[in-house]
């Protein structure tokens, strides 16, 4: 079922490629830009139910961790003296990391004002972020709640959201996604408020030679084995993969957010498990 | 982020790690803008401390902006250590001899702190944090480095690495002392500093066991230390 609906979007896709010259990749396949924008929507809507699971089972819990610290290291919530803040968590998917957000907000800065936007391009993605919030303090009927609010939008355009509005923009593992990356960073630069901070939790690039071989193996044999075997889903995993290992690595994806307008702190990104994921940040400066 | 790096002992010049340390890549809009809220943050410590959502804050940022620095306050910290260390460059020495000017360069590190007032302490227990001592020792690395190299000694030979050891523990010492210091001009922190000049250079002298006076000083400073801590 799942098969067949990919494989007629690909024969779709084939055709628009020939139609027009303006190509992107899926993967590696080579698709026009229009068609990568539904293609990756199917990849999301197909796995959206299972995708925490599949997460935990891929990275052995790993991602877990890597959130945690992607959090903590960018340490949002209101500080002393300071307004509330806007936080933007864009393919937010499952709220993950927005929920992590408001927690560490509340627990480390004692913050309960802060204003969390959620958003993503999959309603499916965003419904399980929904679904997800109504089992937490931060409940649609609740006072928290209103803090949090959700909206369907490409990270290209966001059209929803006013310019200088935001204090932080979070990505975590949906960049790779976008069919126009630099759009989506000049995006980001709008949004975001002079000091506004755009940190992006991504796969990145593995520097040791002997470790990135022994995980080139592992993510493109065994990972979409995996998606076949739990969620009977083998195309969108290696969908996944191919997405990872097309994406730039550390100091060129660093060199995009700085041609995009932000400044860096020295290099610009920190490597997680020997760069199997990344951490990147940039802070807008005074326009 | 944190080098753990046992090597305190390297030479390096603190003019290449001042060089090094917070060189953001110039965006489109061509500002050091992790520089400037640095810049900032010194300006505000004597008022704000170490905190640096005061600098951003002054300079028309985001509170979140400051999270670009890894280790926050700590940060600060760093940038404030590599100042002070280029700094006494422009101290004009007096002594003649190397010892003397060890010592004067000493002093007005020391000195420098004053402008910390209450937020020195912070600095000190920050600095003895384990998740921050590899960090902490290669900037008291730096300093001792500049102090030899501004007093003139060239030498290398095998008393080399004790010889910047022992100065080491010495500033690490005096400093730690200085938080509790309430004499007028911290006069007790530069005595306490001068008896431990004056006992190490007796030990050299008499060319008594230098690494027995090394030891003692490392236990001395260690417990200093743990009582700051604790
Ligand atoms: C792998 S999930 C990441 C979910 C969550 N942030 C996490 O870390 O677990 C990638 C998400 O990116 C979203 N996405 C893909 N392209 C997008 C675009 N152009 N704009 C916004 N979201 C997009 C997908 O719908 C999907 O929910």
């Amino acid at each position: 079922m799942i098969f067949k609906q990919i494989r007629s979007v690909n024969a779709s896709a084939r055709l628009h490629s020939k139609l027009y010259s303006s190509t992107t990749h899926f993967g590696y396949r080579t698709v026009a830009q229009e068609e990568k924008e539904k293609l990756v929507r199917g990849v999301f809507s197909n796995v959206a139910e299972n995708y925490d699971y599949m997460n935990d089972a891929m990275s052995a819990g790993i991602h877990r961790l890597w959130k945690d610290h992607f959090v903590s290291k960018i340490d949002p919530g209101r500080r002393p003296g300071g307004n509330e803040l806007s936080f933007l968590d864009i393919a937010g998917g499952t709220g993950d990391i927005a929920y992590r957000i408001l927690e560490h907000a509340a627990k480390e800065h004692g913050d309960f004002e802060s204003k969390m936007i959620i958003s993503d391009i999959n309603p499916e993605m965003l419904g399980e972020g929904v679904k997800r919030f109504e089992n937490t303090k931060y409940h649609s009927k609740s006072r928290q709640g209103e803090r949090v609010s959700f909206k369907v939008q490409n990270a290209e355009v966001l059209d929803e959201i006013p310019d200088n509005s935001q204090d932080l923009y979070t990505v975590s593992f949906g960049i790779r996604n976008f069919t126009d990356i630099p759009k989506a960073l000049s995006t980001a630069h709008r949004v975001l408020k002079p000091g506004g901070v755009f940190a992006c939790l991504e796969f990145s690039k593995v520097t040791n030679p002997l470790l990135a071989q022994v995980y080139s193996t592992y993510s493109f044999n065994v990972i979409p084995l995996l998606g076949q075997v739990l969620v009977g889903d083998h195309d969108s995993y290696q969908y996944l993969v191919e997405s990872i290992d097309r994406f730039p690595d550390q100091e060129t994806f660093a060199q995009m957010i700085r041609d995009a307008g932000f400044a860096t702190n020295g290099a610009g990104y920190e490597n997680l498990t020997f760069g199997v994921a990344a951490i990147h940040t940039g802070v807008k400066p005074i326009v | 982020m944190i080098r753990a790096s046992p090597r305190f002992f390297t030479v390096r010049t603190v003019q290449a790690s001042l060089r090094s340390y917070a060189t953001a890549h110039t965006s489109k809009s061509e500002v050091d803008l992790p520089r400037q809220i640095l810049e900032r943050g010194l300006q505000l410590l004597p008022e704000h401390g170490w905190d640096l959502a005061p600098a951003t804050r002054s300079l028309g940022l985001s509170d979140q902006a400051a999270s670009i620095f890894p280790n926050g306050k700590f940060d600060l910290l760093q940038f404030y250590l590599q100042k002070q260390t280029a700094k006494l460059a422009s101290v004009q020495l007096k002594s003649s001899t190397p010892d003397g000017c060890v010592r004067e360069l000493v002093h007005a590190r020391l000195l420098a702190n004053a402008e910390l007032g209450p937020y020195l302490g912070e600095a000190v227990s920050m600095l003895m944090s384990p998740k921050y001592l590899p960090y902490s020792l290669e900037q008291l690395h730096n300093l001792v480095d500049e102090i030899w190299f501004l007093a003139g000694d060239k030498g290398h030979d095998a008393t080399w690495y004790t010889r910047r050891g022992s100065l080491a523990m010495i500033y690490a010492a005096s400093e730690s002392f200085m938080t509790r210091d309430n004499s007028p001009n911290f006069k007790h922190t530069l005595s306490f500093c001068d008896r431990q000049l004056n006992a190490w250079s007796r030990f050299e002298a008499a060319e008594e066991s230098v690494s027995e006076w090394f030891k003692f000083n490392a236990i001395a400073a260690f417990n200093v230390a743990k009582s700051l801590t604790r």
